[in-house]
């Protein structure tokens, strides 16, 4: 759809598509992203869906530009969000917040959480994650109280502690 | 001319992310609808990756480069293919954790390179010395190995005395508050069940459990698993011992250490993570010497499930009544 809408005299559309492609991705890198691709490639589906909604947009690349922007937007948030959680998950193991990279911090965090069984990984990433009032709904789904999923976070967090504190010394050493 | 110039000083300043927030939004729009300027901003990026290569970028906006423009893989990714290819050393800047990791090949033979082309181009009398100084360095490496690599005289005394190991017929589950010295031997091994038979002697002993992992390591078959328990909901970072079992356990012995023996008999009823009861046991008197005194409980282990368990251990009053003594806090792995 999105091909056929580029399409023009010249060519079968690809060109202008690869072009337009660019743009995105450039338009994610110019704003700092990691994972600019993988951005671009979110944006250009979602305007290829609302092109298949509406039938006609009135320019394509100013639509993908604002595409664009809603999707760097969310990832902005999803980031924050995430930073937040370390934040959180790093003071209650009561380890340093600003003493590594907050990159390294997160790469630890996710070597470490991988290290547990999977079930307490998940459990603790979706615990930190979770605002005031949804971690009742985390104890329910999991058929405990709340008092028991307390209890399992903090007999957790000893272990993934040590793990953090390792990785983040070998991390340093390297 | 001179409306291209600013166009290209603002592409420049936005490559920078320098532009006020409304200005970066009108850049972004506009390359998105005109290719023309789309190219601009293209170039002007491979230019500034060029500029910070050779070292003409002028010092604030170096700085500005290496603290907002090079934060994304792919512009690393591109300095380090525009360096190799123009084979000039950059210094990697140290702006995100990826810098921490050193490129195939890079560091070190650079440096030898630069330091060997130093010293060739240096007076004669400077070679020489540079000469004496690195043979006294290897010399002294190499008498250092030659120390280190003579047996100590201690060795065999050592040997002759080595460090006390648990009792085999106790298997250990220790807190980190009882810590054995290093964390280096076995923190438990599998007892049989005064109920069973004792099962054959191995002549491999079981695997031990990693020195940071407070766990006994799974039963052999049909052998009992017993734990050394000590007391107290460790608050601030310790680690709760695991008791694993596998199917083939037939019964788990908890032993709970008692820090003082205040009681002739004690009883003891087992809370899961809920806590809600799962057993009861009826009072017994204590076991041990004077170094550890425990009261040992047992129970079978298809009543436990994977998940923390508290034992909470009552001593027996004088008039029969129970009086809590303490909590042992566990945790059972089912493999």
């Amino acid at each position: 759809m999105l091909l056929a809408a580029l399409r023009s005299d010249a060519g079968d559309g690809s060109a202008e598509y690869l072009r337009l492609r660019q743009k995105v991705v450039k338009f994610f890198e110019f704003n700092r992203r990691q994972f600019a691709d993988d951005l671009a490639d979110v944006a250009l589906d979602r305007t290829a869906e609302k092109l298949q909604e509406k039938g006609q947009l009135e320019t394509i690349q100013g639509f993908a530009y604002g595409v664009a922007r809603k999707v760097l937007l969310e990832d902005l948030r999803r980031e924050r969000k995430e930073r937040k959680m370390l934040e959180a998950l790093f003071r209650d193991l009561q380890l340093a917040t600003d003493s590594h990279p907050v990159e390294l911090r997160h790469e630890c965090l996710m070597h470490c959480l991988a290290e547990l069984p999977k079930d307490k990984g998940d459990l603790m990433l979706r615990y930190y994650e979770a605002g005031w009032g949804e971690k009742g709904r985390i104890a329910a789904e999991l058929g405990k109280s709340d008092n028991a999923l307390a209890q399992n976070i903090f007999h957790t967090k000893p272990k993934l502690k040590s793990c953090i504190e390792n990785c983040l010394a070998k991390k340093l050493i390297r | 001319m001179t409306h291209d110039r600013e166009t290209d000083q603002t592409l420049r300043r936005y490559c920078l992310g320098e532009l006020p927030r409304h200005q970066h939004r009108l850049i972004e729009k506009s390359f998105f609808e005109d290719d023309g300027l789309f190219d601009r901003l293209l170039s002007t990026e491979e230019q500034l990756i060029a500029e910070y290569v050779h070292g003409t970028l002028p010092e604030r906006e170096r700085l500005r480069f290496e603290s907002y423009f090079l934060t994304t893989p792919q512009r690393q990714q591109r300095l380090r293919e525009l360096s190799e290819a123009e084979a000039v050393n950059v210094v990697a800047p140290p702006v995100a954790p990826q810098s921490t990791i050193a490129p195939p090949g890079g560091g070190s033979p650079t440096l030898l390179k630069r330091l060997w082309a130093w010293l060739r181009n240096s007076s004669p009398m400077l070679q020489v010395a540079f000469a004496v100084i690195t043979l006294a360095i290897l010399g002294a490496l190499w008498a250092t190995f030659v120390r280190l690599s003579r047996p100590s005289p201690l060795a065999p005394e050592q040997a002759a005395n080595p460090p006390s190991t648990p009792s085999p017929d106790v298997a250990k589950v220790q807190t980190p508050q009882q810590p054995d010295a290093n964390n280096t031997h076995p923190t438990s091994t599998p007892q049989p069940s005064p109920r069973s038979s004792p099962p054959a002697k191995s002549p491999t002993p079981p695997p031990s459990p990693t020195p940071r992992e407070y766990a006994t390591p799974p039963s052999p078959t049909g052998a009992a698993v017993a734990a050394i328990l000590s007391p107290g909901l460790m608050r601030g970072g310790s680690q709760v011992p695991s008791v694993k079992i596998t199917t083939d356990t037939p019964s788990v012995l908890l032993r709970a250490s008692l820090t003082e023996q205040k009681f002739a008999l004690y009883s003891a009823t087992l809370l899961d993570e809920e806590r809600h009861q799962v057993r009861r046991w009826r009072a017994r008197g204590p076991q041990g010497d004077a170094k550890v005194t425990t009261v040992v409980f047992d129970l079978p282990a298809d009543g436990l499930s994977d998940g923390y368990y508290y034992l909470i251990l009552y001593g027996v009053g004088p008039k029969g009544e129970a009086v809590k003594v303490d909590t042992y806090p566990f945790e059972v792995q089912r493999q």
